[in-house]
């Protein structure tokens, strides 16, 4: 897996840095057709679920921790309460 | 330039702490490093030597022919014909070429290459089988340009002049009367640049095609 | 020093911006991408002892940079021996002194040069071309920029930026009163073009000026890795030769070359040779039939030997491969330019504030996501995101940063270290955003942070957070 890791304040320091990286990673990520996305930088996650959601593409986005903690029935990164 | 020199010495001595230059005893110890040969960490390599020269050297679009030594004309011209090229050629020198009684088929030029050189045969001082490189080593007779200018280039390799690493070569450069000779050229495949769309392109400014010629045993 | 680029803050932003919009860029830099990066991989994975090797690479390097003095005198009496010249030069100015006297003497009209980063560093070339002197850049990458009156944009791929269409035009625009009259397109007519076009420059230069890979102390000796021969021809043909080198570029023997050749061309190129490395020791000898008269070595300092012994000193092991431009998202995203000096990219984030200054350089260490894939791939594993960060700290502490930055994150500083007192501060903030996001579970626009929102939503949190779900008992 290629990074994106979205560091502090990377992507407010540098926005438009940070759009055009994400929007390729998104590009990759839909390419890869996967459903659900993993990470370990809650910054990175966050840049990349606040695109898929700007996109309007439901790959859900979840944090590594949440996964081996079970938690993965709650609403993922970017989502509602009441996901669609 | 003395006041350069002093400057920036002493500021890398202040840097590295101390200020002072080397004890004797710690110049004797880095000439002692200077001259040890042993090799450090090398990658593993295959016993057959001449196999995985041959392979590297086609990984990176060269081609070669094995021949006996006394074919070497025959070779050379086989592979000129292929190519359409008149027999003409720039050559250098070696123990392997030097045997070699040209007949009056070929034209043969002892002198530098210049920018319309087509063709050069040259010998090399060995070959290294870990990337399938060739070493030519600069002399009266093998002048570097015959490495670069030519758009083909033909190496006479003599198979047991085969070494497994890089640091065989140093072994055998250091043997020789004039060590180092002001060029050795490593050679591993033909000419090319990426430069253009990263993508490779074969004859940049050295020869288009390297053909080695590997002399058995 | 005369520096054409400044980086000033506002300029690296304007320059960004500029990249980021700048289609032909995008093209060319979107190509690139992953091309090295996979290339690199695959050289790695076919070699099991490649990780064993930069173990060693480094360690060569450690010693000779905690002796370079010593070194230096060593190649400096072995270059002697051979019949060459070292010149040292405290500062590029000093450098461009030397090198345009020596030109002088040989009475040099024309100037071909292999690539030489070093040589870029010094603003050589406008300095050649006002006493007269015709430089020809003749690494083709580094010939396209000229061309283009531009600096490299890549340490080992200085056209990257180019599309072909681009370089079509240049070579029209520039070729044609040579008599190359027709516009060519294919990647092939392109190069045999400008392979026809230098070869009349290379056997007609009265002097050659090449960089180095390695200086050897053992047999005074410089090292020029490419894969075009264009140094080659440069180094042996003009009846001058002069290497350029910074003073951390000399290594002890031939046996300490064989280990850094072998993490070279696997990190820059993803090849496991370039084709062409060549040792060259001095003038020609008195049998020789070819190769230059004299031979000259200008050592350039520029800032480095203060490096020595302080945090940042790791980054004088660089080998100038390339491998954490290629690796690093920013530098794919905005392209060399964007960094506004010589050396792009992860090392020229650490270089740039060093040898040229910090003042103007405060952006570069900060456009970093300190993602670390620049450390990770380095041959000689220098830690180039922690030296980022070590100038962040250099930053704050010379107060080079804006003063409510500094205020914000003192303050942060001071909170993240008490987690009771972080957890419940932040709780109000963090509910108020659930509240406005809850039923999306994203904003779409958010005062003060607009670049973000911009072209991504902004996730809110979720009701409940993992610390209080993971402290109520929620197991899997």
């Amino acid at each position: 897996m290629s990074v994106v890791a979205s560091e502090d304040f990377f992507s407010v320091k540098y926005p438009d840095i940070s759009a055009r990286m994400v929007q390729d990673k998104c590009a990759d990520i839909a390419d890869t057709k996967a459903d659900t996305i993993l990470g370990g930088d809650l910054g990175c996650l966050l840049n990349i679920a606040g695109r898929l959601r700007r996109e309007g593409r439901s790959t859900r986005v979840f944090h590594v921790a949440e996964v081996l903690a079970g938690m993965t029935d709650g609403p993922a990164i970017g989502e509602g309460d009441d996901p669609q | 330039m003395n006041e350069a020199r002093e400057q920036i010495l002493s500021t890398i001595r202040r840097s590295l702490k101390g200020g002072e230059p080397k004890t004797m005893r710690r110049l004797d110890e880095l000439q002692a490093r200077l001259s040890r040969t042993t090799p450090m960490v090398q990658p593993h390599v295959d016993d057959d030597l001449l196999a995985l020269f041959c392979l590297k050297h086609v990984a990176v679009h060269g081609t070669y022919e094995r021949l006996p030594a006394d074919q070497i004309e025959e070779g050379v011209r086989r592979h000129l014909r292929g190519l359409e090229v008149d027999p003409q050629f720039c050559l250098g020198g070696g123990p392997l070429l030097d045997q070699v009684a040209w007949s009056d088929e070929v034209f043969t030029y002892r002198k530098s290459a210049d920018k319309d050189t087509r063709v050069a045969v040259s010998e090399a001082f060995a070959g290294v089988s870990e990337t399938g490189t060739l070493v030519m080593r600069s002399s009266a007779e093998n002048p570097p340009s015959h490495n670069f200018l030519p758009d083909d280039h033909i190496v006479v390799l003599h198979q047991q002049r085969i070494v497994r690493w890089t640091e065989d070569v140093w072994a055998l450069l250091r043997k020789e009367d004039a060590f180092p000779p002001r060029a050795v050229n490593f050679i591993t495949g033909p000419s090319k640049t990426g430069d253009i769309e990263q993508t490779i392109q074969y004859g940049a400014h050295g020869p288009r095609r390297l053909h080695i010629l590997i002399i058995d045993a | 020093m005369n520096a054409p680029v400044s980086s000033q803050r506002v300029e690296f932003k304007a320059r960004v911006r500029n990249a980021l919009s700048d289609v032909n860029l995008q093209r060319a830099m979107a190509k690139a991408r992953g091309g090295f990066v996979d290339k690199r991989r695959e050289a790695r994975d076919a070699l099991p002892e490649f990780d064993a090797i930069r173990d060693a690479a480094r360690d060569i390097k450690d010693h000779v940079l905690a002796n370079l003095d010593s070194y230096l005198e060593l190649y400096e009496q072995k270059v002697r021996e051979n019949g060459g010249h070292v010149h040292w030069a405290r500062d590029a100015d000093e450098a461009c002194q030397i090198i345009a006297d020596i030109c002088k003497q040989a009475g040099a009209r024309t100037v071909t040069k292999g690539k030489s980063m070093v040589s870029e560093e010094m603003y050589l070339n406008p300095v050649l071309e006002a006493s007269g002197i015709k430089v020809v850049e003749t690494d083709l990458g580094e010939y396209i920029v000229q061309l283009a009156g531009e600096t490299p944009s890549h340490i080992i791929a200085p056209a990257v930026h180019k599309t072909r269409e681009q370089i079509t035009e240049l070579f029209h625009q520039h070729h044609s009163p040579l008599g190359y009259t027709d516009r060519v397109t294919q990647r092939e007519a392109l190069v045999n073009e400008a392979r026809s076009v230098l070869r009349e420059r290379f056997v007609s230069a009265d002097v050659g000026i090449t960089g180095a890979n390695f200086l050897i102390a053992e047999t005074g000796s410089n090292v020029i890795v490419t894969n075009e021969g264009n140094g080659d021809l440069t180094s042996s043909l003009p009846k001058v030769h002069i290497v350029t080198a910074g003073i951390e570029k000399v290594i002890p023997s031939l046996e300490d070359l064989s280990v850094l050749l072998r993490v070279l061309a696997r990190s820059a190129t993803g090849q496991e040779f370039s084709a062409y490395t060549s040792i060259y020791s001095g003038p020609r000898r008195s049998q020789d039939g070819e190769g230059p008269e004299e031979y000259h070595v200008v050592l350039l300092d520029n800032g480095r030997s203060t490096m020595l012994g302080g945090v940042y000193q790791p980054m004088l092991r660089c080998i100038r491969c390339g491998a954490c431009l290629n690796h690093c998202p920013v530098y794919s995203a905005i392209g060399g330019h964007s960094y506004g000096w010589i050396y792009p990219g992860p090392m020229g984030s650490v270089l740039t504030p060093l040898l040229n200054g910090f003042d103007d350089s405060v952006d570069l260490p900060n456009a970093c996501t300190l993602n670390g894939r620049c450390k990770e791939v380095c041959p000689v594993r220098i830690p180039l995101s922690d030296l980022l960060l070590e100038h962040r700290l250099e930053q704050h502490q010379r107060k080079l940063t804006s003063p409510l930055g500094r205020k914000i994150l003192g303050a942060w500083a001071w909170l993240a270290k008490r987690p009771r007192l972080y957890q419940g501060v932040m709780a109000l903030p963090l509910w108020v955003a659930y509240r406005l996001g809850h039923q999306s579970g994203v904003l779409r626009r958010l005062p003060g942070l607009s670049g973000w929102t911009e072209s991504r939503d902004f996730p809110t949190p979720a009701r409940r957070s993992f610390m209080r779900q993971w402290q109520s008992g929620h197991r899997p």
